[in-house]
């Protein structure tokens, strides 16, 4: 016990040096520091008379000791903390909020006081802080991780409750039926391990089908019987607008009376209670989703159970091999190491159902199954609200299965454009041009005006005198950039005639040379 | 109050200060950080550059190509674990796949476009982006299945393949998912799903695979709250796993069935747009790591890649430890992603 308190007692110091440095910091971020200064002293003092009453205490050996022997002092003591707590607090609130600091979890610390040595009140204030810890470790989880955590936690705590009568049992050895049979709450060990297994637990299935069995023949009896009258609704709805519109209370009345009526007008068909006219239909579909939805129950049910007699085991044989070790080193675990070894010895035992083709089969037939209810009510959903001006899910679908296709043509259509540009780039002579002397023409050219890449492209149409057909040949002989074209002469245009006879003369009379150049200018300009 | 009560409240006490303090203190949890581009766009997938500040050791920049069931942020972590980062400070050049999120409008998006769409699209954009033939393919787990296709429907243009821990012999005895696999009814489970499969569903399944490991990891929770560092790590972990992207049912349907189910890629029997996936029509040099304590993708699904394949210049590399292990562990910082590069560049 000695050592619990000396840790204890550091790692309660070490939560005062937390605090007080956060005030420290709050008070230097707010802009009433000055004010709070004095405030520090206080602190100062009432961390240095504790700390002096650590030091005594541990002098006599443990806090209890202290406490025992010098009560009177204790008291007065106490009555300090309470009273400095309670300051300290409260200025270290006021100063964090106006700094917009986050503020630690004290309140209990504040109400309840300083806890003593008084192990009810060090409960309260311990439950207080890890609930914080809990709560902001929570917050910080994401969405979909957060009901394990919550399943964790509460598990932890669940099996808190039997560890003393497990100890006794670790001690004694699990030979005693009756001493089972008091300590091992079988329900409530059901639920431990299906919680483990991220299962709702269900105790009673039979209940739960006769209800589910009432629920849908109520329903489909009532779809049966079911014809509403929209023309009384609509009657009704009328009379209550005339008669709200005649009272004249307030002009605005008038114009909520017309708005009213266009919305009539335009919603009549919502009057139609959904799924009117269809009740055929969606009486078919709810009998396929009660059987199915039955088979679920009795399936879910199989599953659970043998994760259960799988399960079963696995604190008895925690408790057997705990014992077994209690006897050689006479020392009882700790609780986390309980738990760590029931934990791992549970998933041995879930292991071996898991891997069985049996709940292989089975886990699929219940997930086909509660998938397939899913679907159902959706399909039910649809049929429903078939003749409201909603976008439906299967019209989602059918554009979707649109938007695969065109993917599948683009993907084809690229493929050949691809295929007829290598080609293209392959054969650059288009236009006709006599054979011999093509490839040493175009060679010269390059040499002269440097070859370029085709991702480093200009857009040679901004050249006049050159449109997308001239730009595609050039391209195809290699020119692709203003910074070639503008070192052409005579001679370059004079390639690029022989090369490209369709447009003889051209770039000589448009100066190509001249207007890429400026062009380049610009370019480099922007 | 017993002993033991008192020792668990103590235990308590004794760490509420540091956890308090390192609770309060965190103000993002970041990841993924490492500076990129967004290079190349084709509605949701997009391909990533990592901006390099020193020049590559290797002319031959790499893709990676990632699984589809969870999302690449895995692969840059933080900064101290990240496989991205690494491959980057040893001097390669790193591009990326981001699949994006499917959602209802992708539900007939096939294998067919993922692979001969996305990935043949963003290799072309790579070998004319850097003005070279062939680019270094790099897959991780399912995007490892997906590089293997590639690379054998497009030899011309894979100059090195690296895979990851990735499954290619679905006929395994030994991981719980290809036994599971084999007896879904994966058209319910499409169809029923209406087409897109959601992540949180198959998130269930990978949690059975060791259904203790999220209560391990949440009792380790008072000691990973005393640094830190471990616990901006649990919580980045956290959210990676929560963050499993919904899948496009078709490709899940065609990737259960054909390679789960009827495993067609090691018969040499799967097609893909009409064209038969040959395995030995790989012949470039090849690496295959698979990581020894792989629960996912076990090594006997993997390792079979080496016999397969017709690279004269092949290499099996084991990985002493688990599935994720080979992207977040330091032997991963230390030793394996290291060594990858250094494969690459003496390959280059």
């Amino acid at each position: 016990m000695k050592k619990g308190f000396e840790d204890m007692l550091a790692g309660q110091k070490k939560m005062f040096e937390l605090w007080q440095e956060w005030t420290q910091n709050a008070m230097e971020a707010s802009p009433f520091g000055k004010k709070a200064e004095p405030e520090t002293d206080f602190l100062k003092q009432w961390l240095d008379q504790q700390q002096k009453l650590y030091q005594d205490a541990l002098k006599m050996g443990n806090l209890k000791d202290a406490f025992d022997k010098t009560p009177e002092q204790m008291t007065r003591w106490m009555k300090l903390q309470n009273e400095m707590a309670e300051k300290w607090m409260d200025f270290y609130r006021e100063n964090a909020g106006k700094v917009g600091m986050k503020v630690p979890p004290m309140n209990g610390f504040a109400k309840t006081g300083f806890p003593g040595y008084d192990a009810g009140q060090w409960t309260k204030m311990m439950e207080e802080s890890s609930e914080w810890i809990k709560k902001n470790i929570l917050d910080r989880l994401p969405f979909p991780m957060q009901p394990h955590f919550e399943t964790f936690s509460s598990l932890y705590e669940d099996l808190f409750q039997y560890w003393q009568p497990f100890q006794k049992l670790i001690q004694f050895g699990l030979y005693d039926p009756e001493a089972v049979k008091q300590y091992l709450d079988l329900d409530a060990y059901k639920e431990i391990i299906g919680k483990f297994m991220g299962f709702k637990p269900v105790h009673n299935y039979s209940e739960l089908v006769t209800e589910a069995n009432e629920f849908f023949e109520n329903y489909i009896d009532l779809l049966k019987n079911y014809r509403p009258n929209s023309d009384e609704f609509t009657n009704r709805w009328n009379q209550l607008a005339r008669e709200w519109g005649r009272g004249q209370w307030n002009p605005t009345f008038e114009a909520i009376f017309e708005v009213s009526e266009m919305i009539q007008k335009g919603t009549d068909s919502l009057y139609m209670v959904a799924g009117q006219n269809r009740e055929v239909e969606i009486a078919r579909l709810l009998k396929d989703i009660h059987f199915e939805y039955v088979a679920f129950l009795v399936k879910s049910a199989e599953l659970q159970s043998r994760i259960w007699q799988a399960g079963q085991f696995a604190l008895p044989d925690t408790i057997k091999s705990m014992y077994r070790d209690f006897r050689e080193t006479k020392k009882m675990p700790e609780y986390k190491e309980f738990f760590g070894r029931f934990v791992n010895q549970l998933e041995d035992y879930m292991l071996e159902v898991l891997e069985s083709k049996d709940y292989s089969l089975l886990q699929s037939e219940v997930s086909k199954l509660g998938i397939t209810v899913k679907s159902r009510l959706d399909q039910m959903i649809e049929l429903a609200f078939a003749n409201f001006p909603f976008l439906m899910k299967s019209h989602a679908d059918e554009v979707a299965r649109e938007n695969a296709s065109l993917r599948k043509k683009i993907r084809s259509l690229e493929e050949r454009l691809l295929n007829l540009e290598e080609r293209f780039a392959a054969t650059p002579n288009v236009t006709a041009m006599p054979s011999g002397g093509k490839n040493d023409a175009q060679s010269t050219l390059l040499s002269a005006i440097g070859a370029a890449a085709r991702e480093n492209r200009d857009d040679l149409k901004l050249i006049k005198g050159i449109g997308p057909k001239l730009e595609e040949m050039l391209n195809a002989i290699g020119i692709y950039t203003f910074e070639q074209i503008s070192h052409m002469t005579q001679r370059e245009y004079d390639l690029v005639d022989q090369l490209l006879s369709a447009f003889h003369g051209r770039a000589s009379r448009d100066g190509w040379a001249q207007q890429a150049a400026k062009l380049l200018k610009g370019a480099k300009v922007n | 109050m017993s002993e033991q009560k008192t020792d668990h409240l103590l235990e308590r006490v004794n760490t509420a200060a540091d956890a308090i303090r390192n609770i309060a203190e965190i103000e993002e949890i970041d990841i993924a950080t490492a500076e990129r581009e967004t290079v190349w766009q084709d509605g949701k997938v997009q391909l990533y550059h990592f901006k390099r500040s020193t020049p590559a050791k290797a002319s031959t920049p790499v893709l990676v190509s990632y699984a589809l069931v969870n999302r690449w942020e895995m692969m840059d972590l933080q900064p101290n674990r990240s496989f991205i980062r690494k491959l980057l400070s040893e001097g390669i050049d790193v591009y990326l796949i981001d699949w994006g999120y499917a959602s209802r409008i992708d539900r007939y998006k096939t294998m067919e476009d993922y692979i001969l769409g996305n990935i043949h699209d963003c290799v072309n954009f790579i070998r004319r982006e850097h003005g070279v033939d062939q680019v270094n393919l790099l897959g991780v787990c399912q995007g490892g299945t997906f590089s293997l296709i590639y690379a054998a429907l497009y030899p011309q243009y894979v100059k090195n393949l690296v895979t990851l821990v990735t499954p290619v012999d679905f006929d395994c005895e030994e991981g719980l998912l290809f036994k599971w696999a084999k007896d879904m009814d994966v058209d319910a489970v499409v169809d029923g799903f209406g087409g897109v499969v959601p992540g949180d569903f198959l998130n269930t399944g990978f949690d059975l695979l060791k259904p203790m490991n999220k209560t391990r990891k949440y009792m380790a929770l008072p000691e990973t709250l005393q640094q830190k560092d471990l616990l901006m790590n649990f919580l980045r972990m956290e959210k990676w796993v929560a963050d499993s992207p919904d899948q496009a049912g078709e490709t899940y349907r065609q990737f259960i069935k054909d390679f789960y189910q009827k495993n067609l890629l090691i018969k040499g029997e799967f097609k893909l747009g009409g064209r038969k996936v040959d395995l030995s029509r790989i012949d470039m040099p090849t690496l295959t790591i698979f990581a020894k304590d792989d629960h996912i993708v076990p090594p006997s699904t993997t390792k079979p890649i080496n016999d397969l394949i017709s690279s004269k210049d092949k290499e099996l590399m084991e990985f002493p430890g688990g599935h994720i292990g080979v992207f977040v562990g330091s032997r991963s910082q230390k030793l394996l992603t290291p060594a990858i590069a250094q494969w690459l560049i003496d390959r280059d």
